[in-house]
């Protein structure tokens, strides 16, 4: 496979309000009945790519990642870093069976390695 | 530094300008209970955010400087709440047993995660720092 770019996140000072206005504006449709409370939005279309919203702590500020589905995340973040990114989230099993991890990249912009649940 | 350190920082900032300068007197000028205020600088009783943002404002601190405080609380009490002996890997259940609202237990994992100070190692075990090293 390829590592395609599966999610989109909006990480935003005020989740609440950034998903209000997007499901206002799109008609987007957001479910938090997780494990984790995370707003998905699903766009309501086959085509495109789902996303979510996430809360941004004190000291960071507005921002969108991308998220790309890889097999190992071990390895694509030892790739990662060898080529200059930096491990801010390290590898997290998540309670739903998916895990991630978030880098910089050596632009610093901050991106998310997805691996579906197994 | 934690709230509690820093109302103790301050305590004894205006007892070493006056030596008779007593907590009585420092709970009055935070308009707090004195007995409460007490609890809390000897670690008995939990600083809530609510409490944090009031004597902040009290204490003159700037925005930013409360909402770290209020966030490192929030670390405090998610990383108790998965040490506890029933820990569910579910920010809901997180969001019951600290009364915290969820989009903040959700920042206090990604600074926990960040810092290092907790592992998600599977869908179900997340682990403090300290118990991570002992294996």
């Amino acid at each position: 496979m390829g590592n395609p770019v599966v999610q989109w996140q909006i990480v935003a000072k005020d989740p609440e309000a950034v998903t209000r206005f997007y499901s206002a504006l799109f008609g987007w449709t957001i479910n938090a009945s997780n494990a984790l409370g995370y707003r998905v939005v699903e766009t309501g279309n086959g085509r495109g790519i789902d996303g979510g919203v996430w809360p941004s702590p004190p000291e960071g500020h507005n921002l969108v990642q991308l998220f790309v589905e890889v097999d190992d995340i071990d390895a694509a973040l030892a790739k990662a870093t060898s080529l200059g990114a930096t491990v801010i989230v390290p590898k997290s099993e998540l309670p739903d069976g998916d895990a991630l991890a978030i880098v910089l990249d050596p632009a610093g912009l901050s991106f998310g390695m997805y691996r579906p649940r197994q | 530094m934690t709230f509690r350190v820093l109302l103790q920082t301050e305590f004894d900032r205006r007892r070493s300008a006056n030596r008779r300068y007593s907590l009585r007197a420092f709970a009055r000028s935070l308009s707090v209970d004195h007995s409460a205020l007490s609890q809390i600088l000897r670690g008995k009783r939990r600083v809530t955010v609510r409490s944090i943002r009031t004597l902040g404002r009290r204490l003159a601190l700037d925005a930013l400087a409360v909402a770290e405080h209020c966030a490192a609380e929030n670390e405090s009490a998610v990383l108790d709440a998965i040490g506890r002996p029933n820990f569910r890997a579910d920010t809901r259940w997180l969001s019951t047993m600290s009364g915290i609202p969820i989009d903040q237990v959700n920042i206090a994992l990604q600074r926990l995660l960040r810092k290092g100070a907790i592992v998600m190692q599977s869908r179900e075990t997340w682990i403090r720092r300290v118990e991570a090293e002992r294996g």
